[in-house]
């Protein structure tokens, strides 16, 4: 018996030597998306990382931007990347090249991570969900989506309801639901008649499932693809959205220039060392 | 008459029954059924060579190598033994021969509580407890082999201890008896004839805890890292199979769906092989 624990604990201390002199100190760990999330096609088209480019394969991936933000928050040598307007506290958005990710910064166009938040729809599109879009495209929707923290497009036309009825199915983005959520909170309001269903599915499920006519309107957080239009989908902006590449609080780095990310995000630069040094 | 209406009855019954009994069966026909339907075409059109042993998971440019997620799952599984069977079977040991009564009557149902924990709940506690402790140990980001190997070495914990237990328990007691009666110790009858004696059983428990811990998925994912390279170090992160299903389904579509449900097709033919080896061990204790 006493052979037996004197091996097992020969065999931890061993095992812990070994890993621990395999650890190098002040690496940096990249935390990434999914690959089909929005986001992380948003980031590498921002990065402009190219075809034979992509975010290092050594880089952690996380399904969503919570725990996204979780991972970054429980690890004080991470960085990564959420939708500006999902920023939570303890997590510090770091400023590429010189300006920080703030909705004025976004709006003016100076912060250069910038991306556009559709919603997509086809010719099928039903009368409520028209509605719905004209909607999306009013002062008042403008003063919801800048309070739930992203950036709405040019003001369109007052809305006033035209007493629709019916039933509109929302599919796509987990970015993009919460700013229609809270839209589709306040078109509610105005039309009672109206049921609105939002479902988070991502992107790219989200325009298939418009194409396959299973909701009235997808919401992506990343382009078309030409194949996309080609199959008949039109596209609005509801709303514009900065990607906030994100550290510790503890982290000393503020600012990165756009290259720093891309090198960080492709797996060059490896260790803080490397960007403190500069 | 009422002969009739209550044999008609019984014999109702008993389509009932056939039927409920049919409905498991039909349910495993179709989950293949759509498993294979779907998955072999992918993995003809990508190679099965390609997909089995390719190094690179790379959907944006279609490129589908599972290698490094079989190879996760495999290191993944392998630690999860490496921790969960000496602490489980020594545990059944203790519930079987150590435990005073008031003591068992807690460790028992802690025991069954433990293996009613949600998956979900376990991958919470990983991420909060686990993963913090590893990155301060180590200075790493805290996710990888070790950490789910530690989580689920800990899942599979009840099954082990649970067959462990019956099957030490089935042992007749004059082997024990009989082991210390030619002048053996009470740990020497314990450990060298009533463990071996009931070999076979705890084997079988083992097998079941691979199982539960190769089709893990929500807990893994939170905690494993989720990278899919292979990894050099107990350290580093990994993904596994079921993990791979579940971060990139939502998004997937066409050949990158397809890429999925053949990885759902290999992680079924693991559970399918791990479970044949399991009835075939049965067999052989019972001859």
């Amino acid at each position: 018996m006493r052979q037996i624990l004197q091996l097992a604990a020969a065999t931890f201390v061993f095992i812990v030597l070994l890993t621990s002199c395999a650890v190098e100190k002040d690496a940096i760990v990249v935390v990434t998306r999914e690959d089909g999330s929005g986001t992380r096609a948003a980031m590498t088209e921002l990065m402009e990382l190219g075809a034979d480019t992509d975010i290092t394969p050594r880089a952690e991936v996380v399904g969503s931007n919570a725990v996204m933000l979780f991972s970054v928050l429980g690890c004080d040598s991470a960085i990564g990347y959420v939708s500006a307007g999902a920023m939570a506290e303890g997590v510090k958005g770091i400023s590429i090249n010189g300006v920080s990710p703030t909705q004025e910064n976004i709006r003016s166009g100076v912060y250069p991570m910038k991306r556009n938040f559709l919603l997509v729809m086809d010719d099928s599109t039903s009368q409520a969900a028209q509605d719905f879009l004209r909607f999306s495209r009013s002062p008042d929707a403008a003063n919801i989506i800048n309070e739930a923290g992203y950036v709405p497009p040019d003001k369109g036309d007052v809305y006033t309801s035209s007493g629709s009825s019916g039933k509109v199915i929302l599919a796509g983005s987990t970015s993009v639901a919460p700013v229609v959520e809270a839209l589709a909170d306040a078109y509610v309001k105005k039309n009672p008649d109206v049921h609105i269903e939002v479902q988070q599915t991502g992107s790219s499920a989200g325009i298939s499932s418009v194409l396959e006519g299973v909701a009235d309107i997808g919401m992506s957080s990343r382009e078309l693809t030409d194949a996309e239009r080609g199959g008949g989908l039109q596209d609005i902006v509801v709303a514009y959205d900065g990607i906030a590449v994100i550290t510790h609080e503890s982290n000393p780095v503020t600012n990165l220039s756009i290259d720093q990310v891309r090198r960080i995000f492709s797996g060059e630069i490896v260790t803080w060392q490397t960007i403190y040094g500069k | 008459m009422r002969m009739m209406t209550s044999k008609l009855q019984e014999k109702g019954m008993q389509a009932v029954f056939l039927l409920c009994a049919c409905f498991s069966v039909a349910a495993v026909l179709l989950i293949c059924l759509f498993l294979f339907a779907n998955g072999i075409p992918a993995m003809r059109e990508i190679g099965v060579l390609n997909f089995l042993t390719g190094m690179e998971w790379r959907p944006s440019k279609d490129v589908y190598g599972i290698f490094p997620m079989i190879v996760g799952s495999l290191y993944v599984t392998a630690g999860a033994i490496l921790v969960g069977v000496p602490v489980g079977v020594l545990t059944s040991v203790f519930l079987v021969k150590y435990c005073p009564k008031k003591l068992y009557a807690v460790l028992k149902p802690a025991i069954h509580l433990l293996a009613g924990v949600p998956s979900i709940i376990y991958g919470f506690f990983g991420l909060m407890v686990l993963v913090p402790a590893i990155q301060r140990l180590f200075g790493t980001s805290g996710k990888g082999i070790l950490t789910a190997s530690l989580l689920l070495g800990m899942m599979i914990l009840p099954t082990i201890i649970n067959t462990s237990e019956s099957a030490l328990r089935a042992v007749p007691t004059y082997y024990y008896e009989g082991a210390l009666a030619l002048g053996a110790t009470r740990e020497q009858g314990m450990m060298r004839v009533m463990l071996p004696a009931a070999g076979s059983g705890i084997l079988s428990g083992i097998v079941l805890g691979i199982g539960r811990a190769v089709g893990e998925t929500m807990a893994v994912v939170m905690i494993a890292g989720n990278q899919a390279i292979l990894p050099d170090s107990v350290l580093s992160g990994t993904r596994t199979l079921t993990a791979n299903i579940v971060l990139e389904m939502a998004y997937a579509a066409q050949l990158h769906r397809g890429a999925l449900i053949a990885t759902a097709v290999v992680l079924f033919v693991f559970i399918l092989l791990i479970n044949l080896s399991f009835s075939a061990m049965k067999r052989g204790r019972q001859v």
